[in-house]
């Protein structure tokens, strides 16, 4: 496919996701992006999205019409082209795996930035009532998002998505001033060992629960690209955001004294 | 009678059959069926009712579908009749002779009304 000018994209974008505006460079943006994220949402697998894209792009460069014109709804075309084509619910989806690798790996995040905060002050670890309040908060919102309903209704209000994370720290910070009293101690050392434990065991689920083939869209013929590079940056992104956290909280701890 | 008044209802009904029918004088693609369509005297057949119905050909192994590249274009999607679609097409073909023998017995008796009462 060629690479067409003016996409909104980057190319990193583009080898993680696939890349629909080279894919159907005529198609009305908006139809477009309506189009293959209701087909994300039906699981439809990457390369059957490219393929129903190139369709839809084929067909409005000769007939001369609008996708909108000549498809109607693109909601309504991704259900029924989904349905007719029995792609529907064959693509990777946010299963069980998911969160659970997804939550193990966010308390494995807080646990270990905290003990070695801890370390650094050479004392065992304050954990506070709101601390845990917070952080059941968390996972119970986090385990949520294995609800399809959840996922939908977050895609289809784009401003819940921007909004939710704000008012979520809004509320876990407050949880964190109000029971600021410490509720246990625990030692540094067996704590940052859980922590470290819990990422190792969410970087293996999520490598396993990965799709296979990175799922891009893909158009017809088109390779699959730096597929491995993708598993493993996905499967990387918590350990990699606890080694940046653990970074800042030392060179925090250096400047501060 | 101009081809854009029939009832989108009916359109429905017989496009399966149609389609199968313009395949069997070979491989075609989308716009190129909508086209052929528009023709015989169905009207503008339009690609969110086409494509689902090519995919459910697909589906049922009816048709095969192959990529070829365009000049300068998206390339187009190919669909070709299988040993299984040709003899779908054929026995839909039958049917719907006579499917149609049938209602025109029992719809002619309001044109020989008309005809009788004018």
């Amino acid at each position: 496919m060629d690479h067409t000018p003016g996409r909104a994209r980057g190319r990193l974008a583009e080898k993680v996701a696939g890349d629909p505006a080279a894919i159907a460079p005529h198609v009305d943006p908006d139809w477009r992006e309506e189009f293959v994220v209701e087909l994300r949402l039906l699981s439809v697998p990457g390369a059957r999205i490219g393929d129903a894209l190139l369709t839809v792009e084929a067909h409005v460069v000769e007939a001369g019409e609008p996708a909108s014109e000549a498809f109607g709804d693109a909601r309504t075309y991704a259900r029924e082209i989904a349905a007719a084509t029995g792609a529907a619910g064959t693509g990777w989806r946010v299963g069980a795996a998911t969160v659970v690798s997804t939550l193990l790996g966010l308390v494995g995040m807080l646990v270990t930035v905290a003990a070695f905060g801890g370390w650094l002050d050479g004392g065992p670890v304050e954990v506070t009532t709101g601390e845990l309040v917070g952080l059941a908060v968390l996972v119970l919102l986090a385990s949520t998002l294995f609800l399809d309903a959840t996922l939908r209704v977050v895609v289809e209000h784009r401003w819940l998505a921007l909004l939710a994370p704000a008012v979520l720290v809004g509320v876990v910070v407050g949880l964190y001033g109000l029971f600021a009293e410490p509720l246990l101690t625990v030692p540094a050392l067996p704590l940052g060992l859980a922590g470290v434990l819990l990422l190792v065991v969410s970087t293996v689920v999520s490598w396993f629960d990965g799709p296979a083939d990175g799922d891009r869209i893909t158009a017809p013929g088109q390779g699959r690209g730096p597929v491995r590079g993708v598993r493993v940056f996905s499967a990387l992104v918590l350990p990699l955001m606890t080694l940046l956290l653990l970074a800042l909280t030392w060179a925090l701890h250096a400047i501060l004294g | 009678m101009s081809a854009e008044q029939w009832p989108s209802e009916w359109l429905r009904g017989v496009l399966g059959v149609c389609v199968l029918r313009i395949l069997l004088d070979g491989p075609s693609y989308g716009y190129a069926l909508t086209q052929r369509l528009a023709e015989a005297g169905l009207g503008a057949v339009k690609g969110g009712t086409l494509y689902p119905l090519l995919g459910r050909l697909e589906e049922a192994g009816h048709v095969e579908v192959e990529w070829r590249p365009g000049e300068g274009g998206p390339g187009r999607k190919y669909f070709a009749l299988t040993a299984q679609g040709r003899r779908e097409a054929a026995e839909l073909a039958a049917r719907w002779a006579a499917f149609t023998t049938t209602t025109r017995e029992l719809t002619d008796g309001a044109l020989a009304q008309q005809a009788g009462s004018s």
